[in-house]
């Protein structure tokens, strides 16, 4: 039995590695979403495919190249093939429609997301998939009566340092900065000589690279992978960029982690089975009180 | 297209049109006659679609909000329609107004204060009341928890047991000519013109003096009580409501059919839902391809979407300022 | 009449006219039962979507049976044939499915895999008076639609809670916590079990949720160790189960697990690894463990390439005891037929089929297994 202090303090940490993996997520919709205005849907579908590319060739690998080896080529595999799916989708599907009202857009991505699901739902025969490692999950550190396990150290340390180059990453080099001209912008953008396409492209790229390794991750740290595993993720990611201020970097994140703690608290305090209704009405509550979110900048919107 | 833009020529043509209107009626209504259950289901089904698809147009077509849940809408009166039969062994007609008044005071309470956001906010809010409604319903035990209400009674119209499908085939068919009638006269009154501006402009239109969140909450509410009164007649066909007919892929099933279709524009709406219901049944029987049809859609929704922007069948006046919206 | 209106009526009227045509395509005219040479079953499962497994796999078992059936001189002279159509999980294409079943005019219906979407479709069948056999939906509510022409072939949730007291009982545990997936199935095995236990002194000390492919269940896991339950029973399904006993065994948890039928399946056992070992299972009867069941899968493997899964014998018996009934009775009268399978008592691969009057199983087919040196073996108490 837990102390109240320990109960809360574990309900913390849950909170933390779950809010973790929606701040990586979320941070792919807030980037494509500052970027573009396109509420990217199938956002899920690419963390849920960078899970079955990481398993698929950690499988492939297991004769030569086992343990942490294996598990970090095949995230690495997983980033690539996932940016591949990320930047076609967008030159093939998005693109195409960026004229179109803004309704249009949003119907294609829950195209696009249709498809990925159904297309990983009839290869795997709807049948999930296991991912076997032979590391030693239970493993880790115990104060008090409360666990961190080892994993969920690397966990945590792998999302901090990914947050941390992203932010580095869009505000010191060349190409954040044409990023967020871009998000500004766009024709401005394409008269100063900046390669508008490219950089877009490249946010996919980025944001389902991040994805991936969210679902790699996952594939590691939980073990089953399903096609429906990014569709709860995706919605509560995209609640959690909303919380945070959709478009805003820092926003993604913290919007992510608050998600994390409110359900691991929700869950305690309210039980799971509401856990959820108090996710999505604290997120009703936080928008009527700051209508863009709690980072987000006001921006007049032209439908 | 052809047989459309052929029956199009032909309506256009005054001296035809009553006569061409009347003998589609009754072909229309004569469909029972000859079709076997199975295709009168699956018209049935088109039609429900559609009837939710009318619905939604009041909100996104005509008034330009982005709804990511009316499946809420839709599972609040088929949920106040069910309780009220099955724990309270009311007639069904009369949980019709129930039906109504709850749809309003929920889409009041939910409404009001969060219409003034911005439309991608809109939709993340709608999304999240819809998942209460949801799970509040999976929840309780008066909805009957994740089962769901089942063996709801069938009502009796004219003192006949509504049991069949060609008896629902009518049923639906007379509301589907309501809900046109309804659409068509909001389209073109003066509260119909004051959501378009609103949907066009609506810094300008508030700059004209229109109300903006007063209208948005009546175009909301109306929607709503769309949904609320197709849901109630859903609840006594199916004769069963559970939560897993109320969640995120119904909202967007929804959605899809209005855009689809080319949203404002009545008849491309309803072709819109009758396409999204019927193309999956055509593809039932065919091997491999049937147990994919999901993904033919989506990728057919993404050619579309492609080579029709604005959908199937758009609006005219809408073909006309395409054009990225930014920020500013 | 605004001339509009009128435009727009007659855009709505051609709109559907195309609909019918193209509808009209697809569905299918003649009925099987004109035919005097064939007996023709009518399967609902689901073979698209998110269960087609299952319901590939019930599909497949059918097959067999009638293939069986047929190669041994069919029933009454008539050959069996099957005609499937795809209820998707899903209400409303359930309720087509079930149409077209009706409409295509077969002598009797089976299958029922998710009670979601079998439910709407019964009262369809039961207006058709069609026989109905359902082999692997189980949910009690299906007994409380009152149809008396709808079998249950799988045992009801009530049994598989009165397996879960005797299993309870025998280990001497107290305090149960309860994990369902918050659908039809999973939530009606927990909402039993949360009245069935008290009633035998053992208490409920909490009742989670886990969404279906939700990954993280840490923080439900720390909820149930705070309520000091010793014992956990897991409703839900197989794919999420082997997620559910690694976390909780990763989280501190050190009491015993159980899992429900949803997760009867040999899969767990790897998925879990070292963390599933000692975790039993309420199961329906496993082939492994059935008499002749090594026949069953042999010829199942020939004939599919892959192995049956969990609920195949089920609808193996399902469709013997259909052929047993006709062959009774002399005919395929609806009424006879009905009340042949009422009163069937049929010896199978699953077991007893019995039915009570509510149209049960009398008795409960219900295993325990254990997980054992990393295979499933079978506990008696």
């Amino acid at each position: 039995m837990f102390s109240t202090w320990e109960l809360i303090l574990q309900q913390l940490v849950n909170g933390l590695i779950l809010g973790s993996f929606y701040a990586l997520i979320a941070l792919g919709y807030s980037m494509v979403y500052g970027i573009i205005k396109l509420l990217n849907f199938a956002h899920g579908d690419i963390y849920m495919t960078g899970a079955f590319v990481c398993l698929t060739v950690f499988g492939a690998l297991s004769r030569a190249v086992a343990g942490w080896p294996g598990i970090i080529l095949s995230i690495v595999a997983a980033m690539f093939l996932a940016g591949i799916l990320g930047y076609l989708t967008q030159r093939f599907a998005y693109r195409p429609v960026l004229g179109a009202p803004r309704l249009s857009l949003l119907i294609t991505a829950i195209g696009v997301s249709l498809v990925i699901y159904n297309a990983v739902m009839v290869i795997t025969n709807s049948q999930p998939l296991f991912f076997v490692s032979g590391l030693d999950n239970s493993a880790g550190i115990q104060v008090g009566n409360i666990t961190i396990t080892y994993i969920q150290m690397i966990l945590l340390v792998v999302s901090s340092v990914l947050m941390i180059g992203l932010t580095l990453f869009i505000g010191r080099t060349m190409i954040g900065k044409a990023m967020r001209a871009i998000a500004m912008d766009q024709d401005t953008c394409r008269l100063m000589g900046i390669n508008v396409n490219k950089i877009i492209g490249l946010t996919f790229v980025i944001g389902s690279a991040l994805a991936a390794i969210a679902g790699g991750m996952a594939c590691v740290y939980y073990g089953n992978v399903q096609f429906n595993m990014g569709y709860t993720m995706g919605i509560k990611a995209f609640t959690a960029a909303v919380i945070g201020g959709i478009g805003s970097i820092p926003g993604a994140m913290l919007g992510g982690i608050l998600l994390g703690l409110l359900e691991a608290i929700g869950t305690q305090f309210l039980g799971s089975s509401w856990k959820d209704v108090f996710a999505f009405g604290l997120l009703i509550l936080i928008l009527i009180l700051r209508p863009n979110g709690l980072l987000g900048r006001s921006v007049v919107e032209r439908m | 297209m052809g047989i459309i833009t052929r029956a199009y020529a032909l309506m256009d043509n005054k001296k035809y049109r009553c006569l061409t209107l009347a003998v589609l009626f009754v072909i229309f209504a004569s469909f029972p006659l000859f079709m076997d259950n199975y295709t009168l289901n699956v018209l049935w089904n088109a039609m429900f679609y559609a009837l939710l698809a009318l619905g939604l147009n009041v909100i996104v077509g005509y008034c330009g909000l982005c709804d990511l849940g009316y499946a809420a809408k839709f599972a609040i009166g088929a949920y106040t329609t069910g309780i009220l039969i099955k724990s309270f062994h009311w007639n069904f007609w009369l949980t019709l107004p129930v039906s109504v008044i709850v749809s309003v005071v929920t889409a009041v309470i939910i409404g009001a204060p969060t219409l003034k956001l911005r439309s991608d906010y809109l939709a993340i809010v709608t999304l999240g009341f819809a998942e209460i409604v949801r799970i509040t319903a999976r929840n309780l035990s008066i909805t009957g928890s994740a089962s769901g209400l089942n063996a709801i009674d069938r009502p009796s119209l004219f003192g006949m047991r509504l049991t069949q499908i060609s008896q629902w085939y009518y049923v639906f068919l007379v509301l589907i000519v309501l809900y046109v009638v309804i659409s068509n006269r909001i389209r073109h009154s003066r509260f119909g013109r004051a959501l378009a501006y609103i949907r066009e402009d609506e810094d300008a239109a508030q700059a004209m003096g229109v109300n903006t969140t007063l209208y948005k909450l009546y175009a909301y509410i109306l929607g709503a009580v769309m949904g609320g009164i197709t849901g109630s007649f859903f609840a006594v066909k199916m004769t069963s409501i559970s939560p897993s007919s109320f969640d995120f892929t119904q909202s967007a099933n929804i959605l899809l059919a209005v855009i689809l279709g080319g949203m404002g524009k009545i008849p491309g709406v309803i072709a819109g839902a009758a396409f999204f219901a019927i193309f999956p049944e055509l593809f039932r029987d065919v091997p491999v391809i049937g147990d994919m049809r999901m993904l033919f859609f989506g990728l057919l929704l993404i050619i579309v979407m492609i080579t029709r922007p604005q959908g199937l069948w758009p609006e005219r006046r809408r073909l006309e300022d395409a054009r990225t919206p930014r920020a500013s | 009449m605004s001339i509009k209106f009128l435009k727009a009526l007659s855009m709505l009227i051609t709109v559907s006219l195309l609909m019918v045509a193209s509808a009209g395509c697809g569905g299918s005219g003649g009925g099987g039962s004109g035919n005097s040479d064939e007996i023709v079953i009518g399967v609902l499962v689901p073979t698209s979507g998110s269960e087609a497994y299952y319901g590939t796999d019930m599909l497949q078992s059918y097959q067999l049976a009638v293939d069986e059936i047929n190669e041994a001189g069919g029933v009454l002279g008539r050959t069996l044939t099957l005609y499937q159509a795809d209820d998707g999980c899903n209400a409303n294409m359930a309720t087509q499915a079930a149409s077209k079943i009706v409409s295509h005019g077969v002598d009797f219906v089976v299958g029922g895999y998710c009670s979601g979407a079998t439910i709407p479709a019964l009262q369809q069948f039961y207006d058709a008076n069609l026989v109905t056999l359902v082999s692997a939906a189980n949910s009690t509510e299906i007994t409380k639609l009152g149809l008396n022409q709808t079998f249950m072939f799988n045992s009801p949730g009530n049994h598989a809670a009165d397996t879960l007291v005797d299993l309870l009982r025998f280990l001497g545990s107290q305090s149960v916590a309860l994990i369902h997936q918050g659908d039809a199935y999973t939530k009606d095995l927990s909402d039993i079990c949360e009245s069935v236990l008290p009633q035998n002194g053992i208490d409920i000390a909490t009742v989670q949720v886990m969404e279906k492919g939700s990954a993280d269940v840490s923080a439900i896991v720390t909820a149930i160790r705070n309520s000091g339950a010793d014992f956990v029973y897991w409703c839900g399904y197989h794919a999420d189960g082997s997620n559910v006993i690694k976390q909780l065994r990763q989280g501190g948890y050190e009491g015993d697990i159980a899992v429900g039928d949803g997760s009867a399946s040999v899969e767990l056992i790897t998925a879990s690894g070292p963390a599933g070992e000692g975790v039993y299972v309420t199961s329906p009867p496993f082939v492994e463990f059935a008499s002749g069941g090594d026949t069953f899968v042999a010829d199942y493997t020939a004939k599919f390439g892959a192995g049956p899964g969990t609920y195949a014998t089920l609808c193996y018996d399902t469709m013997y005891v259909l052929k047993e009934a006709i062959e009774k009775v002399g005919s395929t009268d609806f009424e006879q037929v009905r009340d042949a399978v009422q009163n069937a008592d049929y010896k199978g691969l699953s077991g007893r089929i019995k039915f009570t009057s509510d149209r049960e199983l009398e008795v409960s087919n219900f295993i325990i297994l254990q997980i054992k040196d990393g295979s499933f073996a079978l506990v008696t108490i």
